[in-house]
């Protein structure tokens, strides 16, 4: 796993926004090319040259289905085989392999983990939606391979995305322009993820670690579920925000991936209309869509939605824990869209208490999902007597103390901006407001902040 | 690109920050008694020929250094366990110790490597003539190019942080800032209490004897280990390594326990089933992966004789 060093970033913002302005207009994506391959370069080693090859393929397989000469099927299960494999050969529960990041940490640039290359799912992902999107005639092939290229390792995208179709991203690499308004909204973007991420995620994760390691059993372990679901949802998004951000110095928008305030949501299909945005969708287009083709009737409609959420959770890894936390998200949706919880009379009550049983129930999901095993959890919460470790929320406090504030901040800006994104929201704010706001958000991360990089537990997956 | 008044903004943006760092740090009161500078000093003034042992807190809350003087009769004892040092931090002090103070044995605590340095071994290296980074890269001149530049990086990325970082001034001014803090950071720490009921965090015989090496490949540790034994020969140190007892991931284990299986047993304090089970007790712990006092005293006189050897020769 890694930590995006601060300083490797700057370096390649810097790099980056020299090389865009040496090249002249139509030749500037070449420049987010380069720099794209060489970060990454220094990130996977030369693994980088096995997924140099695949993106090849992608391309010359885009023109073989575009004259109909080929499967689709076939060519997606063969673009699939790398990642099957990295998921198969895939050792460790993933919360214990997140939480020891440190160590070996450049144990991923040797050959040995070929497979193992940070990114490759979303660069899976992204070729598929690509091959797939020429097939059903929503775009022609793109003829200049390097363009391909730039879209399936664009640097700021590929570690979590947001994934993007290639429809949407290659225009843009088209018209790459630097100007006053996008550097400002980059930096807003790159601040508000950085005190997100440095603040909030990693101070909830620095406790979250000693209250796994203590012996906090019964219903007091559920205060961990509760503290992964607010930790995901810190650390995922504050890492979107930031390489958003990045993009948006070149003037090219990444798709938004969290809903603002999702972690308030007042049901689950709430929820997942928020969460994690661009990969659902991915999954609806090309998953959900294609096998629900073959039901006309719709008869089987919530068994495809079921099985849908059940690759979902096996993408993340294969074991019966987290086959377990696919088929409960199913049957959650499953059973809000029997029930339909917007029917319910007074919805202002109803949007309260379905605040507090969503984020009851998201704690159990949360927990199923970091936890090595069922038997470990059940004993845990069921078998152990309730015990919660006193000197441990004594001793950080003040940690507990600054998770909150920061958090009320976050919070208190989302409330504001509503639907927008935090760069556009803080536009519409005088001058003064917005320094005000940098300052503030530079001095917390100088004061508040616990380590220098920005990290995410989903380039895990 | 039309840029010129965004780097005007980020200029002034810039300079209103450094000069609120700046402002904030003058603010700050001074260390009336700098524990690094105290420890320095101890350093500094320790005799060739001394003993050192070195590793993380677990170290710092294991190994009682005055328990020891006693018992050899022998005042150049000391405890060099910093939080959060890893292998990569542990091998660096060895290397500066055996440079400078030519020790007569270095007790190094085998962990796994973290490129990342921990803030008390800045601080420390700050008051004393310790080139971290100098060290750092010459104990990774068998890595690639590539992960030196990233390794580099890194370090580099930490110490700015720590410099700009204002999270112990704020401390300072706002009076909370203690030197207790400041020597929880490096040396010898005794804590009291225990507030953890299970041994499920200590390591077993079976485990130490189960996990074997898969590759013949030489790793990062064995360069780093291979490094400090050419050292300790031109300087006449004696390197040994010992695993911790505790261990608060499972994953370590598998790291740490093959390297240590492949060293020769005079190159390390090999614990024997005896000192395994009568260390393995719930009340030794402070926390899951700390000895209180009495586990400290426990530990230590029970490492008396497998390093008595080391005192008497």
């Amino acid at each position: 796993m890694v930590e995006f060093n601060l300083l490797l970033i700057i370096i390649y913002i810097i790099c980056s926004i020299a090389l865009v302005a040496f090249f002249p207009k139509e030749h500037k994506w070449k420049a987010l090319l380069i720099t794209s391959l060489v970060f990454y370069f220094l990130l996977v080693g030369y693994k980088i040259l096995f997924l140099i090859l695949l993106s090849f393929i992608i391309y010359r397989l885009s023109f073989i289905i575009y004259q109909n000469h080929f499967k689709i099927k076939i060519i997606i299960l063969a673009i699939l085989i790398p990642l099957i494999i990295s998921k198969i050969t895939n050792t460790g529960f993933h919360f214990e392999n997140y939480s020891s990041k440190d160590i070996q940490s450049l144990e991923w640039l040797k050959w040995s983990f070929t497979f193992k290359v940070i990114g490759l799912s979303y660069f899976t992902f992204n070729g598929i939606s690509y091959l797939m999107d020429i097939k059903r005639k929503y775009m022609e092939p793109e003829k200049n391979f390097f363009l391909v290229l730039l879209y399936l390792i664009y640097f700021p995208a590929i570690f979590s995305g947001p994934l993007h179709r290639a429809k949407y991203l290659i225009p843009q690499f088209k018209n790459i322009t630097i100007s006053d308004l996008s550097i400002s909204k980059g930096m807003r973007l790159i601040l508000w993820g950085l005190f997100k991420n440095v603040v909030i995620a990693q101070r909830i994760f620095f406790l979250l670690n000693k209250l796994l390691n203590s012996e906090i059993s019964g219903y007091y372990y559920f205060v961990l579920g509760l503290l992964f679901f607010f930790y995901l949802y810190t650390n995922f998004s504050s890492f979107i925000d930031f390489f958003q951000g990045i993009s948006q110095i070149f003037g090219i928008q990444l798709k938004s991936n969290f809903r603002n305030r999702v972690y308030f949501s007042s049901s689950r299909q709430e929820f997942w209309k928020g969460w994690h945005i661009t990969l659902n969708e991915w999954f609806r287009d090309y998953f959900f869509f294609v096998i629900a083709k073959h039901d006309k009737k719709r008869k089987y409609t919530n068994f495809l939605l079921l099985i849908t959420f059940v690759l979902i959770a096996l993408w993340h890894e294969l074991t019966t824990t987290l086959l377990i936390w696919g088929i409960l998200n199913g049957l959650w949706i499953i059973f809000e869209k029997k029930i339909d919880l917007t029917k319910l009379p007074y919805p202002k009550l109803r949007n309260s208490l379905g605040l507090i049983y969503h984020l009851l129930f998201s704690c159990i999901l949360a927990l199923i999902f970091i936890s090595p095993n069922l038997i470990y959890l059940i004993e845990k919460i069921f078998i152990t007597p309730p015990f919660i470790p006193i000197e441990i929320t004594h001793k950080y406090l003040t940690n507990i103390a600054i998770i909150l504030f920061s958090f009320i901040i976050m919070d208190y800006h989302y409330s504001k901006a509503k639907n927008e994104r935090f760069d556009n929201y803080l536009h519409k704010k005088t001058m003064l407001n917005r320094w005000f706001i940098y300052i503030k958000l530079v001095m917390i991360i100088l004061i508040f902040g616990l380590s220098p990089g920005v990290d995410n537990y989903y380039t895990l997956f | 690109m039309k840029t010129k008044k965004t780097f005007i903004k980020l200029i002034i943006f810039g300079a209103i920050l450094f000069f609120t760092i700046l402002l904030i740090k003058k603010t700050s009161p001074p260390d009336t008694d700098n524990y690094f500078v105290s420890i320095a000093d101890e350093i500094s003034n320790s005799k060739e020929g001394s003993y050192y042992f070195i590793g993380s807190s677990r170290v710092q809350k294991s190994i009682n250094p005055e328990l020891l003087k006693v018992h050899f009769d022998n005042e150049n004892i000391y405890n060099m366990g910093i939080s959060a040092s890893t292998f990569l931090s542990n091998c660096a002090l060895a290397e500066f110790l055996i440079i400078n103070k030519k020790p007569k044995v270095l007790f190094i605590e085998l962990s796994p490597i973290l490129p990342e340095l921990p803030e008390g071994l800045l601080k420390f290296s700050d008051e004393v003539d310790f080139d971290v980074f100098r060290s750092i890269n010459s104990l990774n001149k068998h890595e690639s190019i590539h992960q030196k530049i990233l390794i580099n990086l890194n370090q580099l990325n930490n110490y700015t942080f720590s410099k700009i970082s204002l999270k112990d001034d704020l401390k300072k001014i706002l009076g909370l800032k203690d030197q207790q803090s400041n020597k929880r950071a490096m040396g010898f720490v005794s804590l009291k209490g225990n507030s953890f009921n299970s041994t499920s965090k200590f390591i077993t015989y079976r485990e130490i004897n189960s996990f074997q090496r898969k590759s013949n490949k030489s790793n990062s540790h064995e360069n780093y280990i291979n490094h400090l034994l050419e050292l300790g020969i031109k300087k006449n140190t004696k390197i040994v390594f010992f695993l911790p007892i505790t261990y608060q991931r499972e994953k370590e284990k598998s790291i740490t326990v093959p390297i240590f299986n492949m060293l020769s047993d005079s190159l390390k304090i090999k614990y024997s089933e005896k000192f395994i089970a009568e260390i393995t007790k719930a009340k030794y712990l402070s926390d899951s992966n700390h000895f209180n006092n009495i586990g400290a005293e426990k530990y230590t006189e029970l490492l008396y004789p497998l390093i008595e050897s080391y005192f008497t020769n």
